[in-house]
């Protein structure tokens, strides 16, 4: 079964705004009532990547082009990995400090399948974009890797 | 000293950023104009998932979100 080029459209755009939501829960600060800035740390941003994860998975059921179920189904198992670890922590329920880790680990991890997507795909429509999302999402990784590295020397 | 409750909201980050979303929702929206599926399930569906109207979704969301706690 494949669906039409607008169905795989919309997919997108849905799971796109499903990941500016994540980022935007995730990293934009909460000035609590003392005024000091917080972050969430809400069980919404876990149980959100697992949904994108299960979303990402579907493509293996309608793509009809072997690389595209590949990257899809490895990107899928990532982001329902990271969801999993980031919820049992969130929930307090197992702690680890190499937990810190995750999510940088799932951005890098994104963004090199979205670069071996487009090195894969190198003339498909969305080639550009899948360069850009690659390159945004290592250098966010790599950032909340060093940012994560800091806080942990402090 | 506690800061007047009216400067401490407009110092939320999130509200400014979901303001600023759901403005360019709006002039997304305009410019590219939308499109009217009907009002059945499936394209009520097919309505809403539409670029701009998700970035007014996602906008009044963090809106939502940016509530004090």
């Amino acid at each position: 079964m494949t669906l039409p080029q607008i169905q795989i459209a919309r997919a997108h755009w849905l799971l796109g705004a499903l990941f500016l939501a994540i980022i935007l829960e995730e990293y934009l600060p909460l000035l609590t009532r003392d005024g000091r800035r917080a972050r969430s740390r809400s069980t919404l941003v876990p149980w959100a990547l697992m949904v994108g994860g299960a979303g990402v998975w579907a493509t293996c059921v309608f793509a009809d082009i072997l690389h595209d179920m590949l990257i899809h189904f490895l990107w899928g198992d990532l982001l329902f990995a990271g969801g999993a670890l980031e919820l049992v922590r969130r929930r307090g329920v197992y702690d680890r400090p190499w937990l810190d880790g995750v999510m940088p680990f799932v951005f890098v991890g994104c963004g090199l399948l979205f670069l071996v997507h487009e090195r894969l795909d190198p003339s498909g429509q969305g080639a550009h974009w899948h360069l850009a999302m690659a390159l945004l999402l290592i250098a966010a990784g790599t950032l909340e890797f060093i940012r994560v590295g800091c806080a942990e020397r402090r | 000293m506690r800061r007047p409750s009216w400067s401490g909201t407009l110092a939320q980050p999130r509200m400014l950023v979901a303001f600023a979303l759901i403005a360019a929702g709006f002039t997304w929206a305009i410019a590219r104009g939308l499109r009217f599926y009907g009002v059945s399930p499936v394209h009520v569906g097919y309505d809403l998932d539409q670029p701009p109207l998700l970035l007014l979704v996602v906008g009044c969301w963090l809106l939502w979100r940016s509530r004090r706690r």
